[in-house]
């Protein structure tokens, strides 16, 4: 009769695809804004790839006049992204422990309440995974046609790949996706503030390098429906704000300093994306080109095209671009652990969801995430088109949730004090 | 508070603005999604809080006048698994049954009678040596070769029988170093243990005693 093996006396398998077991209160776990940026902000940001897409394609109808309109519900957006962003920036400091949807709405408006948030939440997150890669390794496969038949082993790759890193850590996947991030964002910084310069240049009518391709003659009805459907489509580009409020434990002391800083740099640069390329589009006349027909180029497509012509800088531009879109559900693996983590705490989803797995992280929820989102994208055969207008509900619901839960909260602290409420 | 008030009305009306825009285009999926997401997560809180509420107390322990159980080692010869699950079911109680299962088929080989033959010898006897009630000897007919149905018809027999007393089955397992040489063993304890806590009426404690194998 023989003991059995010690524990950790050899490397196994799971330590080397995940690395070896961390122990408590290790602060391996913790960033600083330079990683927090990647790890919570790269949903928000490559969302400014489909977001005024999206609402252009609902434009098509109207032609080149569509273009025109484009500027004003870009900035309808962008004033929201703004009264979001204020509004989380006093979510962070009022629940420095981590004051997602769920919290501060079941703290505030009760438990079913919360646990509405916390369903949109979950619900979205599932979503914005499968819709996140499959719209990633649509771009690739469009680009590149012979990959066509592969499309559903492309977008497991990545799932698993992400599942990995995320295992591995939020440190580690923070830094992972550190180099894409930067890029992605230096590149269409780049491409956006060149093109403001020509436009500046040439009096705010700044010659294509690349040609553009023709839209439809402009149409003279506008009906305000087709506005409506337009800002609905672009309000995807705000999905993925309310991640880092979930998170502020993940930061480095001061947290909540430290994550107001992040956020109040992802919400910048995704405004300024947004505008730069409403603006550039109207300037240089680059309208929606139908995605079903050939000929087909994306808006960020002919914009590089248009402010730097088909160079070297182009396809570093796109690649980094596709590489930005098919990573962006990292921001989902950030957040939806911890979401369930904390509904689980409150006996509303299974206990397990709540433990701390080997790496600190929630291994249950990243691994369920995987598996449900995994399931979305071989049912729909890796391509998830049809899922993009089911993702914006989700994240609109907890952000109303989230607020109108801080108004309850700012109310009942004002009436404690004895002293009218302010912000 | 203006901020988010202002927050919660402006995202609020974007939300319906979403909801309604795209409602046909699929908006009424995630719009039936989440109320049934909490429904779900609503049902798993109630089932906890039913766990909860049939197990929480608040009063002592109580610890007087509890009785050993009757102890069941099933047995098919004997061997220093055997002999392990034997030490543990003496420590348990004084009231230790031994399980043998026979049939016509297994009659005619070897080990079958040699559990009868050396039970005066190896088991009776060191019991009475050591001062403990020799083990009772149960062997029973399993003319279908049922060997797990067998032993649960019995052990269920026992617990009818003694409605005030646990009974605790002991069961000897093989564990080995390598798991593919798990496919050389039936896995007759494992199903053994499920079916018992299935069918049993909350009586029966389930002991595994794991023989660790050196090879």
């Amino acid at each position: 009769m023989t003991e059995p093996p010690t524990p950790r006396a050899q490397k196994s398998l799971l330590d080397i695809v995940l690395g070896p077991p961390l122990a408590d209160g290790d602060d391996h776990e913790r960033v600083g804004p330079a990683a927090g940026i990647p790890l919570f902000g790269l949903d928000a940001l490559s969302s400014s790839a489909y977001g005024p897409e999206a609402a252009l394609t609902v434009l098509l109808a109207l032609g080149s006049l569509g273009i025109v309109y484009l500027l004003p519900i870009t900035l309808t957006i962008v004033t929201l992204l703004g009264i979001v962003y204020f509004s989380y920036r006093q979510t962070i400091a009022a629940y420095p422990r981590g004051g997602g949807s769920y919290t501060v709405a079941s703290e505030n408006l009760g438990t079913r309440v919360g646990l509405i948030a916390g369903a949109a939440l979950i619900v979205d997150y599932i979503l914005n995974v499968a819709v996140g890669i499959s719209a990633g390794v649509g771009a690739l496969v469009s680009a590149l046609p012979t990959l066509h038949p592969h499309t559903l082993a492309l977008c497991l790759a990545i799932l698993l790949l992400l599942t990995v890193i995320n295992l591995r850590g939020i440190r580690e996947s923070g830094l992972a996706f550190i180099v894409p991030t930067y890029v992605f964002v230096a590149c269409l910084g780049g491409v956006i503030i060149i093109g403001l310069i020509k436009t500046a240049l040439h009096g705010g009518h700044p010659l294509p390098v690349a040609a553009i391709p023709k839209c439809g003659p402009a149409m003279t009805t506008v009906s305000l429906w087709l506005l409506v459907k337009a800002f609905a489509n672009g309000c995807t580009a705000m999905t993925g704000v309310e991640a880092i409020s979930n998170g502020v434990p993940v930061f480095r002391e001061p947290n909540v300093k430290n994550a107001r800083k992040t956020l109040t740099i992802i919400i910048a640069i995704l405004m300024l994306m947004l505008f730069g390329i409403a603006y550039l589009c109207r300037s240089y006349g680059i309208g929606p080109t139908p995605p079903d027909q050939p000929g087909y180029q994306s808006l960020l497509s002919q914009l590089t095209g248009a402010v730097g012509g088909r160079n070297i800088s182009y396809y570093v531009t796109m690649g980094t671009v596709l590489a930005v879109l098919a990573l962006s559900p990292n921001t989902s693996f950030a957040d939806f652990p911890r979401v369930c983590r904390v509904i689980a705490e409150k006996g509303y989803l299974p206990y397990p969801f709540a433990i701390l797995g080997r790496r600190l992280v929630f291994s249950v929820g990243i691994c369920a995430l995987a598996l449900l989102s995994g399931l979305l994208l071989i049912l729909f055969g890796g391509i998830t088109d049809r899922l993009i207008p089911l993702f914006a509900v989700g994240a609109f619901s907890a952000f109303t949730l989230s607020q109108a839960g801080m108004v309850m909260h700012w109310k009942r602290r004002g009436e404690q004090r004895g002293a009218p409420a302010t912000w | 508070m203006v901020i988010n008030g202002v927050g919660a009305v402006a995202t609020g009306l974007t939300t319906c603005v979403v909801i309604v825009a795209k409602f046909a285009e699929g908006a009424w999926i995630a719009t039936l999604a989440i109320p049934g997401l909490v429904l779900l997560m609503s049902a798993i809180h109630r089932h906890y809080q039913k766990i909860e509420s049939e197990i929480d107390t608040r009063s002592p322990a109580q610890l007087s006048g509890i009785t050993p159980p009757v102890v069941v080692v099933p047995m098919q010869s004997w061997s220093r698994v055997a002999e392990k699950a034997l030490q543990l079911a003496y420590t348990l109680s004084q009231n230790v049954l031994v399980l043998h299962i026979t049939s016509e088929y297994a009659a005619d080989t070897q080990t079958d009678n040699a559990l009868m033959q050396e039970w005066g010898e190896f088991i009776v006897h060191p019991a009475a040596e050591a001062g403990l009630t020799p083990p009772q000897l149960v062997v029973l007919p399993s003319p279908y070769r049922f060997v797990t149905r067998t032993i649960v018809e019995y052990i269920l027999n026992l617990e009818h029988i003694h409605p005030d007393r646990l009974i605790s089955v002991v069961l000897p397992e093989l564990v080995e170093r390598r798991w593919f040489y798990d496919f050389l063993h039936n896995q007759r304890a494992a199903l053994l243990k499920i079916m018992l806590y299935v069918k049993g009426n909350g009586h029966i404690v389930v002991t595994n005693v794991p023989w660790y194998l050196s090879a």
